[in-house]
């Protein structure tokens, strides 16, 4: 998962998510049993105790998880655009909704109230009650749109916060202290715990809670309310909080059925506690009010980090139907209240069953309410003030490759993209460190050869990109999504080092097979060519010997016309005449503008064919560079004579590293070659084939892993 | 779930397992026949008949899900642009539907045998629940295939379901309703046949999906 420029599609489901399900909470308000008639615009005539769990458990969470990932976004967009800059984005996102829209909307929410309160009481408004409470201090009727105005003051205490803790932590170290902190919280799995104990405390100390409805709804004053401000102002703290390690997403997505368990406890505590019917009175102080305090919280967590792990885990690839829905959910939430509330209000009376009338409500509201924004908003200026951008009438149905969105420009050039990239990725086999914290990106074009001694990490780097291994901690993009993405390994192609083909197949319909995965394959017959596997083609793939069975591995890897190419120790086993012509196939591949990711032992097969080499070893990337680079880390040189000194003689001389000698010819390998040369030169007048040459690769590769070791 | 994509490798797999498929037809086929030629006979026949069942069985789950892990033909086909959730659907529907398919062609060559021969069709419940086992077990296998690399639990699921084989038969033949109806010229639904019969459809239905549940919560195939 990144944070820089691409999308992050699990967040914004999960956003549009939290929104819907506020739509969904209100188009089941008037069928909560026991509703006191006057409290909502409607009391439905067949109310429903499975809407009013349904509605209790929503309503634990959704807007905590609403402000935990507005909380993260406003980290990503702070970082992106400065205080000026985010402060701007804010004003129109935020503040002219506000303000602009309240003036409309609350109009609209009073004439359906009124109209709705008329029907419940025979025609006639009530009369305000006697005894009714006196206005709370600062009283103003936000409706739904208080959070709005949450979101606005909660931006502005974290911002203060931040500048304040910036002033204080000069050196960094208690930030880095935060995040560790952070990092060891959500990796032992004990974050809902922890995070849920200051909401607990702030709704067990509220006096009047009114437990059945969980944090209070903010919707009645400008004065902010202390149980709702820690309740969201937490959630808000700790999306920005996890932003600085966005990748702990991720782990949240391995911990999501830990973390649904404890939802599912919770909530159940919680309605074994408060009841299945709503309470309208506060909830006496004593242990019942702090073990459900405790709970509800609890649960409030629980169920945002089992949706977020969720999300991380199975959305985060782009989709048009849930982008759209994203961009479509914060028009829906704003206006969807009196069109929601009129239909419960023109079916409340009707001698209907609720299992008719709620799911007429939430269809027929969202088919209005969809339907306005696509005509309405979606390319219109207001959809340019709420989504960030006007929508052309027409959308492109395909997503291009890169970050999945078409309207955000691309900052580089394809040349200039990586295809595949690890950024700080850990693999662990149980105690066995297989990558510790690789960075490394194949760039278009390129051949890469990723070199290391056995057990470096380099197949679990390739399986990582195929999506055959999930990291323990890091980020893995490949073609500008997941590995996960079926779509974007379309375009890939593979040889493993160690795989089984169905060997009750012939060549020829294993290619055939495989390349109809493809959608721009080669024919059998150029594969067969290509590879030079035309001689295999009709013979059972069990018949064939170790080298010819690479031989068709290749043959399937290529034949999907892949941009981008994993081999792994392809040539091993194979004859020079094998490896020649898979050779000449690679560089022909590369000459096409297919990039390639090669793992070998074969270190002149990488100086033969590589533009970058990276050298792993225990699990780290110790040198990346071009194969000049590599090679020119080591400073040394090799001599090679003829002589008649002895190689002991030789090994004593400075500057020499080391003498092997073979039937009166030695090769001597040096750190100053001048040095030497001048007195080999005067200590023997008869040398003869006097040969200088710089280092080579596997100088350079046995040298460096023997530095790392 | 691109169903074409998901469509080639199921036939891909099927036409792989077109051999042990046609094997067991063949094979069900002349046990099937025997039945109606004596009492020994008929029972030679229902012995071979699951005999038959179980190695297809065997067969297919340990040689085209579990062989094929270890072989890592799974790892080349996860290499190519199929996803775990496409291959898992591919590997259970072609396999499932190999066995189901046989299953259902011999299940409805028993009931046609016994109601056109002279043996009694009150020992049709008998043999349903008999061969609605022999389901069931093919379907904790495939489950414990699908979701497990561990030879241990393969070798004790086989085990179990061989062995208790043996103890549901005298079981199932000593329930009054189907013992007091063996003679009866009609086919006899006890409520403990029924019963029987929804339990073996529903530990079927249930290893199937844990194993579909389990499979899709591993991130991890090398």
């Amino acid at each position: 998962m990144s944070t820089s420029t691409e999308r992050l599609h699990a967040l914004d489901a999960v956003r549009a998510f939290a929104l819907l399900l506020g739509v969904v909470f209100h188009a089941g308000f008037s069928f909560i049993p026991g509703l006191i008639p006057g409290l909502w615009a409607m009391t439905d005539n067949s109310p429903s105790s499975t809407i009013g769990v349904l509605l209790f458990t929503a309503h634990i969470f959704r807007m905590s998880l609403f402000f935990f990932v507005a909380g993260f976004f406003a980290r990503m967009l702070f970082h992106r655009g400065g205080a000026r800059g985010f402060w701007v984005n804010r004003s129109k996102r935020i503040l002219l909704p506000l303000v602009a829209g309240w003036p409309i909307i609350f109009p609209a929410v009073a004439a359906v109230w009124v109209w709705g309160l008329t029907r419940t009481f025979g025609g006639t408004l009530p009369a305000a009650p006697a005894n009714a409470p006196a206005p709370p201090p600062g009283a103003f009727p936000w409706t739904h749109l208080w959070f709005l105005y949450y979101l606005l003051v909660l931006y502005t205490i974290v911002l203060t916060v931040r500048a304040a803790w910036l002033a204080i932590d000069r050196g960094g170290w208690l930030r880095r202290a935060t995040d560790a902190s952070v990092r060891w919280l959500v990796h032992t799995g004990a974050t809902a715990v922890v995070i849920a104990l200051p909401v607990a405390l702030a709704l067990f100390f509220r006096r009047e809670w009114v437990a059945w409805f969980g944090i209070p709804t903010p919707d009645h004053s400008v004065i902010p309310e202390l149980a709702s401000l820690v309740g969201y102002g937490t959630a808000l703290s700790f999306g920005w909080l996890i932003h600085r390690q966005a990748d702990l997403l991720n782990v949240w997505a391995r911990q999501w059925t830990l973390h649904l368990a404890g939802a599912l406890a919770g909530t159940a505590v919680c309605l074994s506690l408060a009841g299945i019917a709503p309470v309208f009175v506060p909830i006496a102080t004593g242990g019942v009010k702090l073990a459900f305090a405790l709970a509800y919280s609890l649960s409030i967590w629980c169920w945002s980090l089992a949706i977020l792990g969720l999300a991380t885990r199975f959305l985060s690839h782009a989709n048009g139907t849930i982008r759209y829905v994203a961009d479509a959910s914060y028009w829906i939430y704003l206006v969807h209240l009196p069109v929601v509330v009129a239909l419960q209000v023109a079916v409340g009376r009707l001698p209907l069953h609720w299992t008719i009338k709620f799911p007429l409500i939430l269809v027929v509201s969202l088919a209005i309410l969809f339907t306005s924004y696509r005509y309405l908003i979606r390319s219109t200026f207001i959809g340019q003030l709420l989504n960030g951008r006007k929508y052309p009438r027409s959308v492109p149905r395909v997503l291009p490759q890169g970050n999945g969105d078409p309207h955000r420009p691309n900052l580089t050039t394809p040349e200039q993209r990586p295809l595949a990239t690890l950024s700080g990725v850990h693999k662990r086999y149980g105690k066995t460190v297989a990558l510790a914290g690789i960075d490394l990106e194949v760039r278009s074009g390129e051949l890469l050869a990723v070199l290391g001694p056995n057990g470096a990490g380099k197949s679990t780097a390739i399986s990582l990109w195929l999506g055959l291994l999930e990291p323990d901690d890091g980020k893995v993009h490949l073609l500008g999504g997941s590995p996960l993405d079926v779509e974007s390994r379309r375009h890939v192609g593979v040889m493993m080092q160690e795989v089984g083909l169905t060997p009750e197949l012939r060549v020829r319909e294993l290619i055939d097979l495989t390349a109809s995965y493809y959608p721009n394959p080669l024919t059998t017959a150029q594969t067969l060519d290509v590879t030079g596997t035309g001689p295999l083609a009709d013979r059972l793939y069990a018949k064939l010997s170790a080298g010819q069975k690479r031989q068709v591995q290749f043959a399937l890897a290529i034949c999907g016309r892949p941009r981008l190419l994993f081999l792994d120790e392809p040539t091993v086993g194979l004859d020079i005449e094998s490896r020649s012509t898979m050779w000449r196939a690679i560089r022909t591949m590369i000459g096409e503008g297919c990039s390639i990711v090669l793992t070998t032992h074969y270190l002149e097969e990488a100086e033969a064919l590589a533009n970058r080499v990276a050298v792993l070893a225990g699990g780290r990337l110790i040198a990346c560079g071009s194969v000049d680079q590599i090679r020119s880390v080591v400073s040394r040189k090799q001599i090679t004579c003829s002589t008649t000194l002895t190689e002991e003689q030789i090994r004593t001389w400075p500057d020499v590293v080391g003498v092997r000698g073979d039937a009166g010819r030695v090769e001597i390998t040096v750190v100053d070659s001048e040095d030497v040369l001048r007195r080999l030169l005067a200590s023997d007048q008869s040398i003869r084939d006097l040969e200088v040459r710089r280092a080579g690769l596997a100088e350079a590769f046995i040298e460096i892993t023997r530095e790392a070791a | 779930m691109n169903a074409t994509l998901v469509r080639r490798l199921i036939l891909m797999d099927l036409y792989l397992m077109r051999w042990p498929v046609a094997g067991s037809l063949l094979a069900g086929s002349v046990a099937i026949a025997m039945m109606p030629l004596g009492a020994v006979s008929s029972y030679v026949g229902s012995v071979c008949l699951i005999c038959v069942l179980v190695i297809l069985n065997i067969v297919l789950v340990m040689t085209f899900i579990v062989q094929e892990k270890k072989d890592k033909v799974q790892i080349f086909m996860l290499s190519l642009p199929v996803s775990t959730t496409q291959y898992t659907a591919a590997k259970l529907l072609a396999n499932a539907t190999a066995f189901a398919g046989c299953w259902v062609a011999l299940t409805i060559a028993v009931v046609a045998v016994i109601d056109a021969s002279a043996l009694p069709n009150g020992t049709l419940p008998f043999l349903l629940a008999v061969l609605a086992y022999l389901l069931m077990y093919y379907c904790v296998l495939l489950a414990v295939g699908l979701a497990s690399d561990s030879a241990g639990w393969h070798a004790t699921v086989i085990t179990i379901g061989n062995v208790s084989v043996n103890f549901l038969i005298p079981w199932l033949w000593s329930r009054p309703s189907i013992y007091q109806n063996r003679n009866s010229p009609f086919a006899v639904w006890s409520g403990d046949i029924v019963a029987v019969l929804a339990i073996e459809i529903a530990v079927a239905m249930a290893a199937l999906g844990l194993a579909l549940y389990v499979r899709s919560c591993r991130t991890d195939f090398v």
